[in-house]
């Protein structure tokens, strides 16, 4: 229905499911007792399954998809440079830090 | 840019179904068994605690609109890819 309606969603090309039963959100401890709706949630989760980034907003605010991305992207550079971190700040195309003591203070 | 699987999932408004799974199919009445939920229905609906990075995500299967078909998906049908997973409050509310 959301998608045939709406001129923007009809363009979503990622899945979007319904969770009726709220069995999921709850699962996620996004669900809220209070009014019986989700809280924002969002979870970035690796190819292995395990849980990268947890971000919850309450309902009337929107998230920030550029930040998003940039996390995404700090991962996956990080992922695929073991021992190196994507410091503050750190958008795509920066270089990485090293780790350890001899970094200490420098970002 | 690798594609990245988005995920959503709507609650919506209505929490209906719930009491439905409780009741069983409509018509089914009479029969206490079909009218008791499993017991492990009732723990899958506890509120649980946020889960925290590290923590491997918990696999689920949900209905989906995907394209223009619905179908059940499941969170390890993206196995291998990078996902996200974003919960709304309530359909044609912004991301």
């Amino acid at each position: 229905m959301w998608k045939k309606t709406s001129p923007t969603v009809k363009n979503v090309e990622y899945p979007i499911a319904g969770d009726p039963s709220g069995a999921v959100s709850r699962a996620y401890g996004v669900w809220n007792p209070g009014n019986g709706l989700n809280q924002r949630g969002r979870f970035i989760i690796n190819p292995q399954g395990t849980i990268m980034g947890v971000e919850i907003l309450t309902g009337p605010v929107g998230r920030n998809v550029d930040e998003l991305i940039r996390q995404i992207k700090a991962m996956q550079e990080v992922a695929k440079n073991p021992g190196k971190a994507a410091p503050a700040g750190w958008q795509p195309g920066d270089d990485l830090i090293g780790t350890g003591k001899d970094f200490i203070g420098k970002y | 840019m690798k594609r990245i699987p988005l995920l959503v999932t709507v609650s919506l408004l209505f929490m209906i179904p719930l009491q439905a799974q409780v009741l069983g199919p409509c018509g089914s009445g009479g029969d206490d068994a079909a009218v008791k939920p499993p017991e492990t229905a009732s723990s899958a609906l506890d509120l649980k605690p946020v889960p925290l990075p590290g923590q491997q995500a918990i696999d689920f299967q949900l209905p989906a609109v995907v394209g223009d078909d619905i179908k059940n998906i499941k969170l390890s049908d993206y196995d291998g890819k990078w996902r996200v997973l974003c919960f709304f409050p309530a359909a044609f509310t912004f991301v």
